[in-house]
């Protein structure tokens, strides 16, 4: 039989690291993280990066830090389910029932009009092309989520367009699933039914206690706070007895936008999710994009206080979990899964390239669409940069379209100056269309950028967290 | 007041020199210009209300580490574009198409008129110009050879 034969030499294979306390932390493309003490580092930086024999511990080899000894297999699997986006046809088709809405929240970025104009509906018509667009499209899965304005404006559409998805879904060999992203306000028992009915995952805002949201989220005889809280009990009641039924009944789910109004109030937030009996809070910051961005003096915050309200909100949702209250957060969960391998977490907008248009697409009520959901916000400002195409389009040339390219170029950590070089890399992603919002160019500029700074700060605590093995084990348990 | 760094190119390469100056535009407003004699000028001049002091030691530790990335780099890129590369070859998702949806109702209708048209103008034939067939070339060689011949 053959001996394997040794390497003559080992190298350490990393790419990224960052100063942290007294050692240094070494991360990969792979996921790989390893501390080493900077003495160390810089004594194997001084040799070429090469590693002594009794440096190459089975932990290196396991995280692909030993140039010589990578398994093939292993981390091209680990890089391609961390960049999942990149090899994906779009999952997520977020349709614009109506650009219409009947609340003026105050960080608004869709610029939504009032609720008169009908021009601004999606028509049956379009609906269904838009629906046939994406059964068009090859991936195995789809996703459709039913935005606005406030979708249940329009509510003839949006159920006819229903039933259209799911005959349609009959006739295919896709995994189909549908949600609604709405402020509930127009609910009623009749609406509510025909959605579970058509096992419908239901999705609202819900900023916090009541002072807290009812400043960020304005509607007529300030009844939103009332509203989502009635929806969600009885949704919530609904999926808790729905034993005997033909049909699933999902979770109802919320989020958190957080500006200056959520300051000193982040333990009550996440009180408030617990009251409703919801298991899952996402937090996130307020964006300056559209509305927002002109009301920014009243509702914007920095990343440095948004780091310190969500370093508390996590530290307090952990002490729940450790007392036995099941609640977790959706960021954290988006970061660990990256930290410890497990995926890309889930959300377009922190991967690399972003999903833009690989992994959603949306159409607009007028049949146009746009790499994703934040792009077609913009076109509603006026600009139409993120528009890819209509319904009435060949899927080829929507999908490739140069928006889409310009995406995937501008998102690429690896081609981004200051991201390329940055620990934590692995872990994170860039929005083009933020970055573009809020500097004018796609790149973006990193150093000055917020949801760098956010980024950044998030994880520096998720690690800090993670040196708790208690913490660690409690965090993995979420994903 | 601005703060002035000669940074020599035989020991530093001009990206390295740009990416280290580039990590330190949070703080400050960064100028590279040529500086003769195989070297660079960078001038920094602070943003906000940083000390200027500052720009020197955060450029100098930057481009010590920008010269590490450069080396370890060079050393590994082509294992990391290997593993890339078989990543995308290797690891794509399964991409499903559907069926070719049915005809329309119209285009059902105009397929039946079309073969109707055609069966017609074939039985016109077949009746309207059949001919004798001196040669057997319209028959087969089971149907000219039945007897085994």
């Amino acid at each position: 039989m053959e001996n394997k034969k040794e390497p003559e030499k080992y190298t350490l294979l990393f790419q990224h690291w960052k100063k942290y306390q007294d050692k240094i932390l070494l991360t990969n493309d792979f996921g790989g993280k390893f501390e080493i003490p900077e003495e160390e580092f810089q004594s194997i930086c001084s040799k070429n990066c090469s590693l002594s024999v009794t440096d190459v511990t089975k932990e290196l080899v396991d995280k692909g830090f030993v140039a010589e000894m990578i398994d093939p297999e292993k981390h091209s699997l680990s890089w391609a389910r961390r960049h999942f986006s990149v090899l994906l046809a779009p999952e997520l088709h977020i349709m614009v029932m109506t650009s219409r809405c009947n609340m003026q929240c105050v960080y608004c970025q869709a610029g939504s009009p009032g609720k008169q104009d009908k021009v601004l509906d999606m028509s049956l018509e379009t609906a269904k092309k838009a629906v046939d667009f994406a059964f068009n499209t090859p991936s195995p899965v789809l996703n459709f989520e039913f935005q606005g304005g406030e979708p249940l404006l329009n509510w003839e559409v949006l159920a006819d367009t229903v039933e259209y998805i799911r005959e349609k879904e009959k006739k295919s060999a896709r995994t189909v699933s549908i949600s609604l992203i709405s402020n509930f306000i127009l609910m009623d028992e009749r609406k509510a039914d025909f959605l579970l009915k058509n096992e419908i995952i239901l999705c609202t805002s819900l900023d916090g206690p009541e002072c807290v949201h009812s400043k960020n989220r304005h509607s007529e005889n300030d009844i939103s706070y009332e509203t989502v809280r009635k929806w969600l009990k009885y949704f919530k009641e609904r999926h808790d007895n729905q034993k005997g039924n033909s049909y699933r009944i999902f979770k109802p789910g919320a989020i958190v936008t957080v500006t200056k109004n959520s300051m000193g109030h982040a333990k009550k937030i996440v009180d408030e999710y617990v009251s409703a009996g919801l298991e899952s809070i996402y937090l996130r910051p307020v964006s300056k994009i559209g509305y927002a961005g002109r009301n920014w003096n009243a509702i914007g915050i920095t990343p440095a206080e948004y780091l310190e309200f969500y370093s508390e909100a996590l530290k307090h949702i952990i002490e729940l979990n450790k007392k036995g209250v099941s609640i977790s957060e959706q960021a954290c969960i988006i970061f660990c899964s990256k930290i410890f391998d497990a995926g890309s977490g889930g959300n377009y907008d922190v991967d690399s390239p972003c999903g833009a248009g690989t992994g959603q697409i949306a159409y607009n009520y007028d049949g146009s669409i746009y790499t994703c959901d934040e792009g077609r916000m913009l076109a509603m400002e006026g600009d139409d940069i993120f528009r890819i195409g209509s319904v009435d389009d060949p899927v080829e040339k929507v999908l490739t379209a140069d928006a889409v390219r310009a995406c995937k170029c501008a998102s690429d950590l690896n081609a981004q100056a200051m991201c390329s070089r940055c620990a934590y890399m692995p872990y994170c992603g860039t929005c083009p269309v933020f970055n573009y919002a809020t500097q004018g160019s796609l790149a973006g500029d990193m150093p000055n950028n917020m949801r760098c700074a956010v980024n950044k700060g998030q994880i520096d605590f998720i690690l800090e967290l993670l040196k708790d093995k208690e913490n660690e084990e409690l965090l993995k348990k979420w994903l | 007041m601005n703060k002035k760094i000669t940074v020599s190119l035989s020991e530093n390469t001009v990206e390295a020199v740009r990416y280290a100056a580039y990590t330190c535009t949070d703080d400050f407003w960064v100028k590279i210009q040529p500086s003769g004699n195989n070297a660079v000028e960078v001038i920094f001049s602070p943003r906000k209300d940083k000390e200027i002091d500052q720009a020197e030691k955060r450029f100098t530790e930057e481009l010590a580490d920008e010269k590490i990335r450069e080396k370890s780099r060079m050393q590994n890129i082509a294992t990391s574009e290997m593993i890339i590369r078989n990543a995308i070859s290797r690891f794509n998702p399964s991409f499903v198409h559907d069926e070719q949806p049915a005809l329309s109702v119209e285009q059902e209708q105009e397929l039946d008129e079309l073969i109707a048209e055609v069966e017609k103008e074939l039985q016109e034939e077949m009746n309207s110009s059949r001919t004798d067939d001196p040669q057997h070339i319209t028959q087969t060689w089971e149907e000219v050879n039945k007897n085994g011949k």
